[in-house]
């Protein structure tokens, strides 16, 4: 499915307005995802019919399951879940599996610049890697402790916003309209 | 049901900041094998013959 003017404004609108209140408060309201999610799903439907309906909900599940691991294992907060699942039911499968993969790439550089910032670059890598290592051997069946948080957090929303931007704005990335 | 009523009632809009590096880097090792494989040309056919399916159903 092309990228229509509608996806991306829609997309755009949601985005601006999740960011906003996510810089503010560090939420993303269900008033804002949930209702965006059920349009989006809606539109698609009316507009495409069953495969347009297949699409839609396909970029919906596509896109929450690349950040659902985060969720469950509590570090990313399920406002950003159902925020990149509305963004995913609106530009539909395939971008939005664009839309997943370049958020997650976006707010790992979005990470990396807060260390840098905060003077806590070695700090961060070296919590990076005792976290992948600790996920990877419990994958493996290898017990080990868990590392410890730095409990510091980054808002996520903002990622996404950037990567759907980037994604609706530049054409060769996400598609021609 | 308890596990899905707490996702939708938890708006945090905050990613911790190693996990968040970590899933970027998964993501773009992902990224780099699916297109050195070619894995994104298969997926796409796979899903473009799925959806064809669905438009051209068999006659029965």
């Amino acid at each position: 499915m092309q990228l229509t003017h509608w996806m991306a404004g829609g997309a755009v609108i949601l985005c601006s307005v999740a960011t906003w209140w996510d810089l503010r408060h560090r939420r993303i309201p269900n008033a804002l995802t949930i209702p965006a999610l059920v349009a989006a799903l809606c539109v698609h439907g009316a507009v495409g019919a069953g495969q347009g309906l297949l699409l839609s909900a396909c970029g919906a599940v596509v896109a929450g399951a690349l950040v659902l691991p985060g969720y469950a294992f509590r570090s990313t907060g399920a406002g950003d879940v159902k925020l990149l699942m509305a963004v995913g039911a609106i530009l539909t499968f395939p971008l939005a599996l664009k839309a997943g993969l370049a958020a997650l790439i976006a707010g790992g550089l979005i990470g990396l610049g807060v260390s840098v910032r905060d003077g806590r670059f070695r700090d961060t890598i070296r919590r990076t890697a005792a976290l992948g290592r600790w996920l990877f051997g419990r994958a493996a069946g290898a017990p080990e402790p868990k590392p410890e948080s730095s409990n510091r957090h980054i808002p996520f929303g903002v990622a996404i916003a950037v990567a759907t931007l980037a994604l609706v704005l530049v054409p060769q990335i996400g598609g021609s309209r | 049901m308890r596990q899905f009523k707490n996702f939708i009632q938890d708006e945090r809009g905050e990613d911790l900041i190693e996990y968040g590096l970590l899933a970027a880097f998964v993501a773009a090792v992902g990224i780099f094998v699916c297109y050195t494989l070619g894995l994104d040309d298969a997926i796409g056919a796979a899903f473009t013959d799925a959806v064809d399916a669905l438009n051209n159903p068999p006659a029965l």
